[in-house]
């Protein structure tokens, strides 16, 4: 088996600073942040009220993402709150989920023990997606808490309507919510697994598919591996407005369910 | 049944099984979508971008089915 040899799960180290080693993905994340970093500045700096292209792409991002949150959540003082961490979101998935139509990305190496590449699809590696999804989950997490303690927790540990029964039949019910509710406690660490293992399973089955695809024979390596790009463009991008879509999905659902219901 | 046997019969349960829920998920997706477009060919725009967000979620099984596939044949 040829093609095995190229496929690896765990990032590949190529440096160490001060005892923390430096990866692969988190070299090539960081290449990601300055792309998003300068994409913005150029934006920001070309700002003019005839817009040219590059402005008409960011606007219609911004507006998107801006509709898309005030349909979701109820006080529209969250959906401004979240709207730059979502479009920040937007826009380092996108660019790192294209991050393999750079040319030369699979042929730089890094001499050592065991040679590695210099970079690599940064969300094709568990670390980045958990960290990601975990933000999102934890933000929302401590917002609703923060915002109502008892409120949030009384979600999850459902005693009020326990002792609020007024017949056997009722108590019942209140009971069956009761464990629904501690059942939403383990739905909360699934929501974590779930998001960032979508996007990760995603990115890494479309590289791993072009290696195997390029591995078959010698024959294969050049024309045939075209169309899977094209694939892995396309789910590079879904799973970006997915995992985006997911995200203001979660954060909404548990912070409007503390929210007063004045609206 | 030796060791090497049996992981690849297991990727390839693995695989096969895996894609059998996606696909009903995406046709029934894609149906109701064309559906949609039909009588009411103005929205086709935004069904379609809405089709694609749900075909994505539930491919999500079997992008699971696959990484786990890939697992037992690479990483195991």
């Amino acid at each position: 088996m040829s093609a095995s040899s190229n496929i690896t799960i765990v990032p590949g180290q190529i440096a160490e600073i001060g005892g923390f080693p430096i990866t692969n993905a988190v070299f090539s994340f960081g290449i990601v942040m300055i792309i998003v970093l300068v994409f913005c500045f150029v934006v920001r700096a070309k700002l003019s009220l005839v817009p040219s292209r590059l402005q008409i792409v960011a606007e219609g991002l911004v507006e998107y993402l801006d509709g898309m949150l005030k349909d979701q959540f109820i006080s529209r003082k969250w959906a401004k709150f979240f709207l730059p961490v979502m479009v920040a979101l937007f826009l380092m998935i996108f660019v790192a989920n294209q991050f393999t139509i750079i040319p030369l990305m699979q042929t730089i190496m890094v001499e050592g023990d065991v040679s590695v590449a210099l970079f690599k699809n940064p969300t094709a590696d568990l670390g980045l997606t958990l960290i990601l999804s975990l933000l999102v989950i934890l933000t929302a997490q401590f917002i609703a808490f923060f915002t109502s303690p008892l409120g949030h927790l009384g979600n999850y540990f459902k005693f009020k309507p326990l002792f609020q029964s007024k017949s056997v039949g009722d108590f019942f019910m209140n009971l069956i919510d009761f464990f629904l509710g501690l059942l939403d406690i383990v739905g909360e660490l699934a929501k974590i697994a779930s998001l960032s293992a979508r996007l990760f399973a995603n990115i890494l089955a479309g590289e791993m598919m072009i290696l195997i695809i390029s591995g078959i024979a010698a024959w294969t390596a050049y024309i045939i591996p075209m169309p899977f790009f094209a694939l892995g463009l396309l789910s590079g991008a879904i799973q970006t407005l997915v995992f985006v879509f997911l995200s203001i999905g979660f954060l909404s659902g548990t912070i409007n369910a503390v929210e007063p219901e004045t609206t | 049944m030796d060791v090497e046997a049996a992981r690849l019969l297991a990727a390839g349960l693995c695989m096969g099984l895996g894609a059998i829920g996606p696909g009903i998920g995406e046709g029934i997706c894609a149906s109701r979508a064309l559906e949609a477009m039909g009588r009411n060919p103005e929205m086709s725009g935004k069904l379609f971008t809405n089709m694609l967000i749900g075909m994505a979620i539930s491919e999500t099984t079997g992008i699971y089915a696959l990484f786990i596939t890939f697992l037992i044949l690479f990483a195991v």
